[in-house]
């Protein structure tokens, strides 16, 4: 899926991919998205050993 | 301290995931890092979220769910990540994790008319052998576009995701269904395929005034078992009806359709209608009646059950009877674990409802077994009536039907009448709840 999706944004970048209301995001878009929030998921840090505590968490 | 804690890949990752965008995202960022998606319902209960985190024990709950109550009892470690944090400003991307077809994508809770769902894990290749062979059938174009009205937790859903990024085409996504909705969704975004389930269907028909947009050339149907009546005025109406059989295990269909053969499908009561099946797909019957499926885009097993998957020789025995054609096509009678012994006679319950659907008094119906004396087991049906202020609208009059229309052991032996058939999201009626109206 992955290699398809980049593959997707290499040939067609400015197809349409999702659409929701008046928001769109076209395959160059998407791909920009999901590969720069799996960066996030892959890089990000804690602060505290709590099960529910981190910089991408919300605070409970 | 600070120390890293990011997700890896292989990681297990339980996403909340409304029909949006950001959910969208979500599903292709986590696949892009190589990690295993486990789209959950927005409205799952937090005990039942808290039972799913125990059993599957993810790394990480995306959710914006501000209720704590989720990731209590969760598996101790859980990351909870809020879904509607931004993206950092300058945050690199990442290179996408190596295609490998055997990693695990996603994991699926199975949404069937049992009480304890199974977990699905279906690979990338699985996947993508069920998105090249759907696309093949259909003849997709990068001009399609897709409504998504259908839960992302559901295959049926999820799986029109990956088409499209297989063939490059546009998802148009529906928060929450609703048929004028769609209607208006089907025209305005020059929709040409969708997913409903049948009550969905009926609803998108009624509320359409009958006439289907001009660019639809294909309306998936599944989930549950459409009532021939109910396919034949959205044909007739000119809806292009695509009536499938198809199953989690399977990355979701198996058999279905050519839109250019709609014009010629036949639906009745009496004989299921012939499915085609998908390319790669091998279908057969086991002495017990129950279909058996192979193909690449079938399962190894369910997660925590492996032993109840495929055998050695890649055959899966499914839930679902029905018989195979010389022509390979299939025809789905009915559950294989939904027929009771009624005075020796072996009855479909299935059957029964679908055949109390000609009944001009019955809008909808469900069916169980109840114990008996003397038959063993006897049907008993919950019915929707079309007409409740009817004075036909009366107990003896559906047995007098029954007696005209149906053999002994199919007849109900008790009736219900109730306002609407309790049925799950994919449209299902949920046995034990139907059970209980008897109870």
């Amino acid at each position: 899926m992955t290699a398809w999706l980049a593959g997707a944004a290499q040939r067609q970048p400015e197809a349409l991919a999702l659409v929701q209301g008046s928001k769109r995001l076209d395959y160059a878009e998407l791909a920009g998205l999901a590969s720069r929030r799996a960066a996030m998921l892959r890089c990000f840090t804690i602060v505290a050993c709590e099960p529910t505590t981190g910089s991408c968490s919300k605070r409970r | 301290m600070l120390y890293d804690r990011g997700l890896r890949t292989d990681d297990r990752v339980v996403l909340e995931a409304p029909v949006t965008l950001a959910s969208a995202v979500w599903v292709h960022a986590l696949l892009w890092l190589g990690a295993t998606v486990v789209p959950v319902a927005p409205s799952l209960p937090p005990n039942d979220c808290a039972a799913l985190l125990r059993r599957l024990a993810p790394r990480a709950l995306i959710t914006s769910n501000s209720s704590p109550a989720a990731a209590q009892g969760g598996s101790r470690g859980l990351i909870v990540i809020d879904a509607e944090k931004a993206i950092e400003p300058g945050t690199a991307p990442l290179n996408p994790a190596a295609h490998d077809p055997a990693r695990m994508a996603t994991i699926l809770m199975t949404s069937g008319s049992s009480s304890t769902p199974k977990a699905v894990p279906l690979t990338l290749g699985n996947h993508a052998a069920s998105a090249a062979a759907v696309a093949q059938r259909l003849g997709t174009a990068t001009t399609d576009r897709w409504l998504l009205c259908l839960p992302l937790e559901h295959i049926g859903g999820l799986a029109i995701l990956f088409r499209c990024v297989l063939a490059g085409t546009a998802a148009v996504l529906m928060p929450r269904f609703d048929a004028a909705g769609v209607n208006d969704q089907l025209k305005k975004q020059r929709i040409t395929l969708t997913s409903l389930v049948p009550s969905m269907l009926d609803a998108v028909v009624q509320n359409g005034n009958g006439l289907p947009p001009p660019d639809l050339r294909g309306v998936f149907i599944g989930g549950a078992p459409a009532a021939p009546e109910l396919l034949e005025n959205a044909r007739s109406a000119g809806w292009p009806v695509l009536p499938t059989w198809g199953m989690t295990e399977a990355g979701s269909q198996l058999a279905t359709p050519a839109p250019a053969t709609v014009a010629a499908l036949e639906f009745s009561a009496q004989s299921p209608v012939a499915l085609p099946p998908l390319s790669g797909v091998e279908v057969r019957t086991a002495s017990s009646g129950a279909l058996q499926v192979r193909g690449p885009m079938l399962f190894s097993g369910y997660l925590d059950d492996a032993a109840s998957g495929p055998d050695a020789e890649g055959w899966f025995t499914t839930g679902d009877r029905g018989t195979v054609e010389a022509n390979g096509s299939v025809r789905i009678a009915g559950r294989i674990d939904n027929v009771i012994i009624s005075g020796g006679i072996n009855v479909s319950l299935d059957s029964v409802a679908r055949r109390l659907l000609d009944c001009p008094l019955i809008e909808d119906a469900a069916t169980v077994g109840v114990e008996d004396r003397r038959w063993g087991q006897r049907v008993a049906a919950a019915v929707v009536v079309a007409d409740a202020e009817s004075p036909n609208a009366r107990a003896d009059a559906f047995d007098d039907w029954s007696r005209r229309h149906l053999p002994p052991a199919e007849r109900p032996a008790r009736w219900r009448f109730v306002d609407r058939i309790p049925r799950g999201s994919s449209g299902k009626p949920l046995g034990p709840a139907v059970r209980a109206l008897f109870e």
